[in-house]
Formats: C-alpha cells, sequence, structure tokens
C-alpha cells in the first residue's frame, strides 16, 4: 500500500464513489497517523500476544488473565507459606490454621457436629477450643511458645490472631531472608507438633509433658531443614542450643 | 459425613492470592483453546489453516466463520477468536507492510510513536 503512496492524493486512496463530508474526515485522520511511519523493510507484518513478553501465545499468560482475581482476605504473606523446606502436608496443614478451618471444637460446633459441652480444650484448661487458642492462648499448648522463645532468645507478646502470630514470629529474628526462612520453619513444626499433641491426648488418651514437645518441635525442625538442605553445616547439639549462632547468622 | 472445610473459589484462587493454586479447569480449557486460536492467526502454512481455509475461506488473512454450516468444532473455535479476552490483546504488529490492508478488519487504533511503528487492534 505504501509502495501507491499514502499521502494526500495518494494512488492508495482510490475509491469507487466519492467520499462523504464524514467520510473524509476520517481519511485525513488515517493519513495524518500514517505520515511519520517508516516501514521496515526487513520485518515481516506479525502478529503478537500482549500479555506475554515475548509476544506469542501462551497457555499460562492466558489462564492467568481468565483467573484474574482479588486477593483473598488474609493478612499474611502468601507465598512464603509456601516454604520448600516443610513437607507439603504440614504446608497444607498451615494454610489451614491460617484460615481457621480446621476441625477445632469450636469449628465443629459451629458446624453441628458436636453439642456445646463438649467443645473444652483437651488440656482441661477450661476454655473453649477454637484455633487461636489451642494454637496460642492455651495455657498448656500455648506455653510451648515460651520455651521456643527462650531456646531462640526471643521474646514477644502473642497477638490475638493466629495469623498475626506467623508475621510476628516469622519476621522477629531481624529482616534477614535467613532468619526468616528457618522461623518460619519453626513455626510450621510447633504447630504441627501443638496439633499432634491436641490429637493424641483428644483419641489416644496419650499425654505428653510440655518440655517434650518442644524437644519434638526442635528435632522436626532440624531434620526438615537438614533434609532439603545437605550441604547446611549444623549439627543436632548445635541447634539444640542455639540455631542462629550454629547457622553463623546470629 | 465429609464436611467441606474450605469453598472450591478459594481453593482454586492462586497461590499468589492466598489459595491452594489448584487449576479451574474450565478458564484452563478455555486457555488451551486459545492456543488453536493463537496458531491459526500465526502459522498459515500449517495443515490445519489450509483446510480450514479451502472449507471455509479467508479475508484479511483471516479464517471465515461459515455461518449455521460450519462444523461445531470450528464455531466453538471462531467464536473463542472473537471472544473478548483473546481479541483484545491480539495486535497485529506492522513491519514491511506486506500484508497491510486497511479493509473490514482491521481498525487503526494503536501507534508507538517512538519507533515510528504501526500496531493495529483487530
Amino acid at each position: 500500500m505504501q509502495l501507491l503512496g499514502w499521502g494526500v492524493n495518494g494512488e492508495a486512496w482510490r475509491w469507487r464513489r466519492r467520499l462523504f463530508v464524514w467520510e473524509k474526515g476520517l481519511l485525513g485522520d488515517l493519513i495524518s497517523l500514517l505520515q511519520n511511519v517508516n516501514l521496515q523493510v526487513a520485518n515481516i507484518d506479525r502478529w503478537r500476544w500482549s500479555l506475554e513478553s515475548a509476544n506469542t501465545y501462551s497457555v499460562r499468560s492466558a489462564y492467568k488473565f481468565l483467573t484474574l482475581q482479588p486477593p483473598l482476605a488474609s493478612s499474611v504473606d502468601v507465598l512464603s507459606l509456601w516454604h520448600k523446606d516443610v513437607p507439603l502436608k504440614v504446608v497444607l496443614f498451615g494454610w489451614r490454621v491460617l484460615r481457621d478451618r480446621l476441625s477445632t471444637k469450636d469449628n465443629l460446633f459451629r458446624r453441628g457436629i458436636i453439642d456445646q459441652a463438649s467443645r473444652q480444650c483437651v488440656s482441661g484448661c477450661g476454655s473453649l477450643e477454637t484455633s487461636s487458642h489451642l494454637f496460642l492462648h492455651c495455657n498448656f499448648f500455648g506455653s510451648v511458645w515460651h520455651f521456643i522463645y527462650r531456646w531462640l532468645g526471643l521474646s514477644m507478646v502473642a497477638p490475638a490472631r493466629v495469623s498475626d502470630h506467623y508475621d510476628q514470629f516469622s519476621g522477629c529474628g531481624g529482616a534477614t531472608k535467613g532468619h526468616r526462612s528457618i522461623l518460619q520453619v519453626i513455626w510450621f513444626a510447633a504447630n504441627w507438633e501443638i496439633w499432634k499433641e491436641r490429637n493424641n491426648r483428644l483419641f489416644n488418651g496419650k499425654e505428653c509433658p510440655v518440655y517434650k514437645v518442644v524437644d519434638k518441635i526442635k528435632s522436626l525442625a532440624f531434620m526438615w531443614l537438614k533434609a532439603k538442605n545437605t550441604s547446611l553445616s549444623i549439627n543436632y547439639h548445635g541447634w539444640w542450643l542455639s540455631p542462629f549462632t550454629i547457622l553463623g547468622i546470629g | 459425613m465429609k464436611i467441606s472445610w474450605v469453598d472450591w473459589n478459594t481453593v482454586c484462587s492462586r497461590k499468589e492470592v492466598g489459595g491452594l493454586g489448584v487449576r479451574r479447569i474450565r478458564e484452563f480449557n478455555i486457555a488451551l483453546l486459545g492456543k488453536w486460536c493463537w496458531r491459526l492467526l500465526e502459522d498459515t502454512d500449517s495443515m490445519w489453516f489450509r483446510v480450514l481455509s479451502a472449507r471455509y475461506g479467508v479475508e484479511g488473512g483471516r479464517l471465515l466463520g461459515g455461518g449455521r454450516e460450519a462444523s461445531m468444532w470450528w464455531r466453538d473455535i471462531f467464536a473463542l477468536c472473537r471472544e473478548e479476552w483473546f481479541a483484545t490483546h491480539i495486535r497485529r504488529s506492522v513491519g514491511n507492510g506486506r500484508t497491510l490492508d486497511f479493509g473490514p478488519m482491521f481498525g487503526v487504533v494503536e501507534r508507538s510513536l517512538g519507533s515510528g511503528s504501526l500496531d493495529f487492534m483487530i
């Protein structure tokens, strides 16, 4: 078309009939748009897909566009949840804890599974078994955290909600990525062991004293870290005494 | 009784927004079918393009729909190519202008002034 000439009165603009006035206006706009265009002889005309930087279609980009949605209500950094050192089933467990979708007695009661009388926390503390009670405020289960804090040399006051606690706990060791990552592993291990201890008490009638639960948390976190980072130079003993010092990020 | 703890919308939300990232198969299927639309634009030497252009015809470089006579499959794909999510993300980038034609298929919309090149939205 350009060869024919697309300037004013160019050969490209030959029409079968006379143009109406409004059509002349449109043509004028088009001609002025084309005025400064230089065609690139070396490049062929091509299609582009604007959702990919490579400009070619991808199923991923289309799927992403088709499922765009506002974030779900959640206060935590949701991507940090998918921790590479934590087993997937425990990640999913943590996901449910943070959404309060675990079968705590309070949740079962709300769904009409158990009656009001059996809503009490299995530790015998007399409170209702909600997730924030079980994982934070219970005199027995919640006290696990005091031992964990002491072990890590931290001190903090438990917030009202489990999701706030996840943020607070994983952010409390200073801002470094390494710290964060390890604290997240410990958070998962602690919640996991608390839940297992709760189930053991509830369904098997077996009880562990709190210091033993804490020991299990320390070993579990150590095993997870060691399993996925074979080059990690920590020994069990050092981890036991002071995990951050031994990792050289204290 | 099995309790549903989490609704499907949450389960199927992407991990970035706090879901489990399970695929929504309806949308995923559409995204996969979109690849057909793309190939039929881009890869005009392909056997499928040649079959469809022989059967239904081509105008301005694009296949025609064939109306009610067309096969079910082609009607679906053809309709998909005209759906907004696909059509709004397709551009014709003009290089040497060999295929340039201000016919019915094109509307001049966009122009990147810096490079002096032309982009069209279909």
